[in-house]
């Protein structure tokens, strides 16, 4: 099955000073794009793409490949350091990770995000690599009804996100699907909920959006902050100086250890949604962490905990290799990275497809074998970033809050080119900073305006090609029915579970109050 | 997490919060009803405001949910310490960045008037000197002392980061300084 | 080479420096060009402007300047490029998408009709593809099948561009009810969806169709266009809507200019624009992307352009 000339081949192209050098290029490149707000792996990969015509092709795959799996890393050093994702991807790592770093623990945070992006990256890899064409035939399974429950599922799935003042989550989940409205509707295109404004016309995009929730809205509630205590800044020298001394809490093979739970939703919710085709790393990231926050709520996720931050970064890079499955085994890619990794392969001579496999072997072992060597890549060079990061995160916010916030404004531009961009990613920093003051939870904004309207789409579509048959439509398959009993059950023991939550909750008021009752006796 | 600090005024609470919140909903409400489009049947049978109204009504329900919910007395301790004036400096602060954009990207959003002021400052699209004035001026006014280590890590970091974009490929408006490296591109 | 283009970019500095550049006849283009993207880097439209500017130096003696704006469909850029002089040194790599956008919109931000176009330099193929040994597999099937209304109807997935063209040449025939157009944001999902057998047909690009066609029948190209040599040994005797007698729905990939631009640039941009597709290294790049390029000049290109906006208007009510 394997065929070993071809392998041989491949390791005698890759393992050459030449590849490998391109390959940390890409990974230098990829994490410093992913660290700048706005700026993602697709912006990077488009703009290296011209650089490849004229390479060969084990160094073009190298360098795109390294670029992607850094820039998807390079997201959480920001979302820890600053509380500002650099990419949307690394949104839900700000959670826990940023709360981290105001501990002292930063260091502790952005290596325990590395080994998490880098364990679920690779394992996924191998995923990838053995059960390619099998996963293929799983996603195929996946139509409009099928979405529709599955979108429907993630979003019940979340509930766990909405905080604990129960209104204000659903607040926040209705908010993200107002704003989903937001554009063209998916049967017509007829623009719609525009506020007669040309340029909302195809909606609003994800990254202003999360770039003025979450890193405006961050530095204002500073700057708000700062106001009420007044303080200066003195010597700025002697902050420098400390930013090229290590140190720091670091991370012991034990706390990895103990996150293997939430690396492993990261990786089986990230390879699951990595192969399906418009989902993407944010939906993974959001989805993997909530599951985790979920499954063990004894661990307190959302407090500031390693095991937070693991299930993020594990359900973000976790996509990565299996974003290529559609594009491997059908020729049709997933995403707009899958599709500029297609291009870079086409204009190396190889046509993505079926055949991929018996017409150019060589260039898919190399692909292979790329896939899995960046991650070692990775693995180095984000450790470099990571300790100057840490660093850069302890500079006093006098310094710090107009940087971020001149880099919020150069990646919400930078990322379209588009100047209304701008304008929205300001508008969505004040409602960011009202969410923070009202405490409204973010994560369930984010994750309706994601899913919600894709959820609409699929059930549209449904209805569409079923001739407006409800039943037709939301029970036309085995697959479809399951996912549905799937929604139910998972209402009924959420809602059981937060019945019993307000009970324990209520007692332990009463008790507390009989407990009062009798000091006051007693005194 | 959130006190039920009393000395507090009601608007501050929860409750004071969402009644603001309430009346906003009604008013965004009442505009979609306006709306023609909301009304436009769509080839599926949906109305083309069908999933904007249901939005919006979610919105106002759990608006109401704590306005008469049990924590509606409580407040965050965010909104405790928010005054007025802090709003206003948010949105000051808001307006300040607009304002960087406009003049470092040259950006008029296609407004005549916008355009005819840009055409009487000078160096108007210039990343580098805005970046700078910008950087230099937030540190100074967060109260980064003294002013010249504020001009020195704005220049510093300015560069920086017009350094690493140029290098990634990321055009950046340049005029004066970018014809002086010969960087400038058009 | 790099030395090349770094002097060049050195020397251009300088110019703009020194003197506002002065026009002249016959010294046209005498700047760089500023080439709009309307979409993110990326996409395909942002592979073809990148290919093309690579060997803009050889031709234009001055480089093309690739800027993305992207945005609310393509809007943008188109609006971006409005905004621009009409000196003829900015071009719109256009696509079908900012048209159609635009005519959704109740109060578009420009008329996509006042446009000049400088040149064609692709005309997209839709491709309906179905499953093989199906009595719609062929396009006489197809119409038989869909002329006997005891047969269920079928449904036709894809985006709305590529859509555009089986629902024309089927409303030619009056079997437009017959079929449900089920619209998709991208390519991709549109082929997921047809592989797993949620719709019955799918109608994709040339390059996806060549792709699906070892396992897979190809019903009709909607253009009035051959397949390139390669596409046709892959997929056989394709009908196109010339060879059925009906009219064609060409989707254009077009250099657009202001419409305030003189008659005299916009016919220099586009015998430039034929020179550049035609050098070696774009026609290279070109054919690895698994695009094919032709060519119309500037009067070609515009009145195929006026032919093809009114099929478009003519069918887009189809989907509302």
């Amino acid at each position: 099955m394997i065929n070993m000339d071809a392998l041989y081949d491949a390791i005698a192209l890759v393992f050459t000073w030449h590849t490998l050098m391109w390959i940390a290029i890409g990974v230098t490149i990829g994490v410093g794009v992913g660290a700048m707000p706005g700026l993602t792996a697709t912006t990077g990969i488009a703009l290296m793409l011209p650089l490849t015509f004229t390479m060969d092709q084990a160094a073009a795959l190298g360098l795109l490949i390294g670029l992607y799996k850094g820039a998807i890393y390079g997201g959480s050093i920001s979302a820890i350091s600053f509380a500002t994702p650099g990419t949307s991807e690394a949104a839900a790592t700000v959670f826990d990770g940023h709360k981290l770093m105001l501990r002292g623990k930063g260091k502790k945070a952005l290596l325990i995000a590395l080994y998490a992006s880098v364990t679920a990256d690779f394992l996924s890899d191998v995923i990838t690599i053995l059960i390619a064409p099998m996963l293929a035939l799983v996603a195929l399974k996946f139509g409009p009804s099928e979405r529709f429950w599955l979108m429907v599922l993630a979003v019940c799935l979340l509930g766990a996100l909405s905080g604990s003042h129960f209104a204000k989550g659903m607040l926040s989940a209705a908010m993200g699907l107002f704003i989903g409205t937001i554009g063209a509707d998916p049967v017509s295109s007829v623009p719609r909920n525009t506020f007669d404004l040309w340029w909302l016309g195809e909606g609003i995009h994800l990254i202003p959006l999360v770039v003025g929730i979450f890193a405006m809205g961050a530095m204002l509630e500073k700057i708000v902050e700062m106001s009420t205590v007044k303080q200066k800044v003195q010597r700025l020298g002697g902050t420098v100086k400390g930013l090229f001394s290590m140190g720091g809490e670091g991370l012991s093979f034990k706390e990895y250890l103990s996150c293997w739970k939430e690396i492993s939703i990261g990786l089986g919710v990230g390879t699951f949604v990595g192969m399906l085709p418009g989902l993407g790393s944010t939906v993974g990231a959001f989805l993997s962490y909530g599951i985790a926050k979920q499954a063990s709520p004894e661990k307190k996720i959302g407090t500031g905990k390693i095991e937070g931050v693991a299930a993020a970064e594990a359900g973000n890079n976790a996509t990565v290799g299996p974003t290529l499955v559609p594009l491997l085994a059908f020729g049709i890619p997933g995403s707009a990275v899958a599709a500029l990794i297609g291009a870079a392969l086409m204009l190396q001579g190889a046509t993505p497809g079926p055949r991929m496999f018996e017409l150019y072997p060589t260039i898919i072992y190399s692909l292979f074998l790329i896939l899995i060597l960046g991650n070692f890549f990775n693995l180095g060079i984000g450790r470099i970033f990571a300790f100057v990061y840490a660093k850069l995160g302890e500079l006093p916010p006098q310094v710090l809050v107009p940087i971020v916030m001149g880099m919020a404004v150069i990646g919400a531009y930078s990322y379209a080119n588009n100047e209304w961009d701008v304008l929205v990613m300001l508008v969505f920093g004040i409602v960011g900073l009202f969410m923070r003051t009202f405490r409204i939870p973010e994560a369930p904004l984010i994750i309706t305006f994601l899913l919600a309207p894709q959820a609409e789409e699929n059930l549209r579509r449904g209805l569409l090609i079923n001739e407006g048959d409800w039943v037709a439509t939301l029970m036309s398959s085995p697959l479809a029915i399951g996912l549905a009993i799937a929604v139910v059950a998972l209402t009924y023991i959420s809602t059981r579970m937060r019945i019993s939550e307000r009970m324990s909750e209520i007692a332990d008021d009463a008790e507390a109050a009989e407990a009062e009752a009798k000091a006051n006796k007693a005194s | 997490m959130a006190s039920s600090d009393r000395s507090v005024g009601w608007l501050r609470t929860n409750q004071g919060v969402a009644a603001c919140l309430v009346v906003a909903m009604l008013g965004l409400l009442g505009y979609l009803l306006s709306q023609d489009w909301v009304y436009q049947q769509q080839r599926d049978g949906f109305r083309l405001g069908f999933f904007t109204m249901v939005s919006a009504l979610v919105m106002l329900v759990c608006v109401g949910f704590t306005l008469i919910g049990k924590q509606k007395d409580q407040t965050t301790p965010e909104m405790a310490r928010m005054r007025g004036k802090d709003w206003l400096r948010g949105i000051a602060a808001l307006l300040i960045m607009l304002v960087y954009y406009v003049l470092a990207w040259d950006a008029h959003f296609s407004q005549d008037w916008v355009r005819a002021i840009l055409n009487v400052i000078p160096f108007t699209g210039d990343f580098l000197i805005w970046t700078v004035v910008f950087l230099t001026m937030g540190m100074a006014v967060l109260g980064v002392r003294p002013i010249t280590s504020a001009i020195t890590a704005g220049v510093i970091v300015s560069f920086v980061i017009f350094g690493l974009f140029l290098l990634i490929g990321i055009d950046l408006p340049q005029s004066v300084i970018g014809q002086l490296l010969g960087t400038s591109a058009v | 080479m790099k030395l090349m283009k770094l002097m060049a970019l050195a020397a251009m500095g300088a110019s703009l420096a020194l003197a506002a550049p002065a026009m002249a006849e016959g010294d046209y283009p005498n700047n760089t060009i500023k080439t709009i993207v309307p979409f993110g880097a990326g996409g395909g439209t942002d592979r073809w402007a990148r290919v093309m500017s690579s060997a803009a130096f050889d031709v234009f003696g001055h480089g093309m300047h690739v800027q993305n704006r992207g945005g609310a469909g393509g809007t943008i850029g188109w609006k971006y490029m409005m905004d621009q002089k009409a000196d003829g040194h900015s071009v719109l790599m256009a696509s079908p998408t900012p048209v159609m956008a635009a005519l959704m919109e109740k109060n578009p931000p420009y008329d996509p009709e006042n446009v000049r176009i400088a040149a064609y330099y692709s005309v997209m193929k839709p491709t309906l593809v179905a499953p093989k040994g199906k009595p719609y597999s062929t396009w006489a099937g197809l119409v038989a099948y869909l002329k006997d209304d005891s047969n269920k109807k079928l449904t036709i997935g894809g985006t709305m561009t590529q859509l555009l063209g089986p629902a024309s040449l089927l409303a030619q025939l009056g079997l437009e009810k017959r079929v449900i157009l089920v619209p998709y944001s991208g390519t991709g999902k549109a082929v997921n969806d047809y592989l797993g057998g949620h719709i019955s047909m799918v109608n994709v690009t040339t390059s996806t169709a060549v792709g699906l066609a070892d396992k897979n029948a190809i019903v009709v190209n909607a253009s009035s266009l051959e397949y390139n040599k390669k596409a046709k040994e892959a997929m056989g005797d394709v009908p196109n809507a010339v060879t059925l007698g009906l009219t064609p729905f060409d989707p254009p990939r077009f250099v657009a200019m202001h419409p305030d631009t003189p008659d005299e640039q916009v016919v220099a941009m586009g015998k430039k624009m034929g020179e550049l597709l035609n050098t070696k290294s774009v026609k290279r790049l070109i054919g690895k992307l698994g695009e094919d390029i032709i060519y119309k000049d500037s009067a070609e290109s515009e009145a195929a352009y006026k032919q093809v906006m009114a099929e478009a208007k003519k069918y887009l009510p189809l989907f509302q």
